[in-house]
């Protein structure tokens, strides 16, 4: 009883985004991995999976393209994005890497943003804080979603 | 403020405590030791950037300086820190190491003599920023993002 009412003053985005903190703290070992093979090998949307699932205990696991279109769970809007906020990077190139003369197309990113400046993920290198502006990510084009679905 | 503490607690416990989300936390997968090794720090240089597709005169990333100490690191690829740092790392062997990381192939040549790699996260703030394999002999190599691997000399 008191548990909930405690809960309850804490926004679903608090929640999410203090969700995130913990898997960033505690999944240090793990590499990436996509599809995802265990929590100490996942990817991106595993990683947004474990924190929802902090609000949600029965969210499915999402693909990061998935999350962007499902308009039932996460709503599009114009930043600044707040804490426990989604943002998805769409597949394409990287700004950063056509300057150096890679044009590829690069696989799509989501991740939790901690404020307006910092987001947490399982990024090619292991999980991480990124402080943005910065070279690689910030560049790309960019969405924010937020969290809308069932809370517990 | 206590409430606030007493909550996130108990979304700390519901996060590892969720289904799967510790049962794969075995040895194995956990950065033992929270100190930097001596070898890591120092002053590290980029050298020479490992990258698929990019074009070798279009690296800038060249001559940037990573440094690396008890207190605190510098890094121009994630952040300034000097407070709340720490160094967690472990012991891979190099073709364990090649194979999580996805080395290219153009890394064969960095195999360390002694067979392992110390795998190590810079922390700030109380989890990691980024990661870097320490190759012994001055050398390391820095986990970009995507295809991208820089190696750093001290």
């Amino acid at each position: 009883m008191g548990d909930s009412a405690t809960s309850s003053k804490l926004s679903t985005g608090d929640r999410i985004a203090a969700a995130a903190i913990v898997v960033w703290q505690t999944k240090q070992a793990a590499t990436y991995a996509s599809p995802p093979q265990s929590d100490q090998a996942f990817d991106c949307s595993y990683f947004v999976w474990l924190a929802i699932k902090a609000v949600n205990p029965l969210f499915k696991r999402e693909s990061s393209a998935s999350i962007a279109t499902d308009k039932l769970q996460f709503q599009a809007f114009s930043g600044p994005p707040q804490p426990g906020d989604i943002v998805y990077f769409p597949p394409g190139p990287v700004p950063y890497e056509v300057k150096k003369g890679n044009k590829s197309s690069f696989p799509g990113h989501v991740a939790i943003m901690l404020s307006a400046n910092q987001f947490v993920g399982m990024q090619s290198n292991g999980v991480g804080k990124v402080t943005v502006p910065d070279l690689w990510w910030w560049g790309r084009p960019k969405q924010f979603f937020r969290y809308i679905g069932p809370v517990q | 403020m206590v409430s606030r503490l007493i909550c996130a607690l108990l979304i700390i416990l519901a996060v590892t405590g969720a289904p799967g989300a510790a049962s794969a936390d075995t040895a194995p997968g956990q950065m033992g030791n929270a100190q930097g090794l001596p070898e890591m720090f120092g002053t590290w240089t980029v050298a020479k950037v490992l990258c698929k597709g990019c074009q070798a005169d279009a690296t800038p990333e060249v001559g940037s300086k990573i440094v690396i100490g008890n207190g605190g690191f510098q890094d121009p690829f994630s952040v300034m820190c000097s407070a709340g740092v720490s160094y967690p790392n472990r012991e891979l062997g190099w073709e364990t190491a090649q194979k999580l990381f996805g080395l290219p192939p153009s890394a064969d040549g960095l195999a360390p003599s002694g067979g392992n790699v110390v795998d190590a996260r810079l922390d700030c703030g109380g989890g990691p920023v980024a990661r870097v394999l320490f190759l012994g002999g001055g050398r390391a190599i820095y986990l970009a993002e995507a295809e991208d691997y820089l190696i750093v000399r001290k």
